[in-house]
């Protein structure tokens, strides 16, 4: 109990998170740097959540965990031990490199005159640019300067040529503007699916998400992706849903495949592919009403994402039909072992809900 | 609902429709579960036209971080522990869906429904014939009993 008032003494940016004072939330102040810590103890030991700030010193925590069992004495020493990594690399930064950035960045400012937005921070570490497309859409590009300047973030869809660096910001300005061109027509068509189908996954799509899950009615949904490169392409459809209407469909497009027009509209080659003349709408939702779990939802965890991902499995049983995570029902029939089979990369046993067979990829 | 596990969301939603649709004679107190989401206290009505009409009972689940792939740990508690021959006289209940035929796709509305029809269905109010013995030697948690289920018909 002293030790542990001891410690927050010491550090007095930390709260202890329970009675006993063993766990502990706040902050580390180090070279003028905060580091968010939560700090509990495991089997004895001290143990510090990593985050991401916290991440280049992973193995020093890993190592001073193991030699200091006191948590005053691991925060002494962790630190201490960050004290003298952080202080170093400061010293790196030369003047120099700084006067050329500030520079670079200056030239940038008074070239392109049409960005939305272009800051950066006050550590000249980071440069963040939105721009607008010719159809009003906003992009978004962080460059990282470390020596040189390298593409960090973006909201497009990847591309090899967005991992090189170079010593000029606005060549890779140029090649950011140029990737936008050149998505215009993929763009366009990803907004056409989102304006005019029910879409249920990505749930806020991103120019990066490449595909959409759109709903034909609550038991029926197709994945469309399209290759941001190429989309006047044929794209993949993969269908969800129960066997006996998924099946009308995949002959639907097997059948119709062979007429796709590369130089038509993509949207409208689609929709005949899928003998539509369009997508149904998003049926609007009745609040009032709370069901255990509705049509879409894993029967399992009873939501429909689970770590982003939708319900993928669907029970062939007609009168059961219900749907469930890859990692729901996996966990569930490796839970009851003795009524399960695995043959090759499948399990196999029965539905939670029905009781009929049930088959599930290993995940 | 950010933050939570899948087994707490999966409970808080549970929790939710139980309220606001509860099956017949069933009542809960959300406030006093939100507080802890992993015991939850049940107050069930023995329904008119049965043996049991005009008694109260209370029934407590016990949920583990693993539910639902994991059973609830249900037994009757407080000071009317209703007499049914699958009913010991310490709250155990001897139902199968408890233990063996547990499904992750049941919920708690499931498993009251199938304790008001097992008591609904029962023709005479007797304890478990082995109610002494059992009572006496088991452990405190039903689920690490290995139950003979004898009889559908109760």
């Amino acid at each position: 109990m002293n030790e542990a008032i001891q410690l927050l003494l010491k550090f007095p940016s930390l709260l202890p998170r329970n009675g006993q004072l063993t766990e502990f939330d706040g902050y580390l102040n180090i070279n003028r740097t905060d580091y968010e810590i939560h700090l509990s103890q495991v089997n004895g030991k001290p143990f510090l959540e990593i985050n991401e700030k916290l991440s280049t010193f992973r193995q020093d925590i890993d190592h001073l965990s193991d030699i200091y069992t006191n948590p005053l004495n691991f925060l002494d020493a962790l630190s201490e031990t960050i004290s003298s990594k952080t202080s170093s690399a400061i010293k790196k930064n030369l003047a120099d490199f700084y006067r050329q950035v500030l520079t670079e960045y200056a030239e940038f400012r008074e070239f392109y005159i049409n960005l939305q937005s272009c800051v950066i921070t006050p550590d000249l570490s980071e440069v963040s640019i939105t721009t607008l497309d010719e159809c009003d859409r906003q992009h978004a590009l962080t460059v990282a300067i470390d020596g040189t300047f390298r593409i960090a973030r973006h909201d497009l869809p990847d591309r090899d040529d967005f991992a090189k660096p170079s010593a000029s910001l606005s060549v890779l300005y140029e090649t950011f503007v140029k990737a936008i061109e050149e998505l215009q027509p993929y763009l366009y068509l990803m907004d056409r699916f989102d304006s005019a189908a029910w879409v249920l996954d990505p749930e806020t799509p991103k120019p990066k998400d490449c595909y959409r899950r759109i709903a034909f009615d609550s038991s029926i949904s197709v994945v469309i992706t399209v290759d941001p490169w190429k989309p006047d392409g044929i794209p993949s459809l993969q269908f969800l849903g129960p066997e006996r209407l998924t099946n009308s469909f995949r002959s639907k497009v097997s059948s119709n495949v062979e007429n796709w027009d590369y130089k038509a509209d993509t949207f409208d080659e689609i929709l005949r592919l899928l003998e539509m003349e369009h997508f149904p709408p998003k049926p609007t939702l009745d609040r009032g009403e709370v069901v255990l779990f509705s049509t879409g939802e894993c029967c399992i965890c009873f939501s429909s994402r689970l770590n982003q991902k939708l319900p993928e499995i669907v029970c062939t049983n007609p009168s059961c039909e219900q749907v469930f995570h890859v990692e729901c029902l996996y966990q569930w029939l490796v839970s009851i072992a003795a009524k399960t089979r695995q043959t090759f990369n499948e399990l196999h046993g029965e539905c939670p809900n029905c009781e009929k067979h049930i088959s599930c990829p290993l995940p | 609902m950010a933050g939570l596990s899948p087994s707490e969301r999966r409970l808080q939603k549970e929790l939710m429709s139980l309220v606001k649709e509860p099956p017949p004679g069933v009542t809960v107190d959300s406030d006093v579960i939100e507080r802890n989401l992993l015991q939850w206290l049940i107050n069930m009505d023995g329904a008119s036209g049965t043996l049991y009409e005009g008694e109260n009972f209370q029934l407590q689940f016990k949920f583990s971080n693993k539910y639902p792939f994991d059973s609830p740990e249900v037994t009757f508690v407080g000071p009317n522990i209703p007499v049914h021959p699958h009913v010991y006289s310490n709250g155990h209940i001897c139902l199968s869906i408890l233990t063996d035929d547990w499904s992750p796709a049941l919920s708690v509305q499931a498993v009251c429904l199938s304790i008001v029809s097992m008591l609904s269905s029962c023709k005479e109010k007797k304890r478990p014939p082995d109610n002494a013995f059992y009572v006496k030697t088991c452990n405190k948690n039903p689920k690490k009993t290995k139950w003979w289920y004898h009889d559908d018909s109760v």
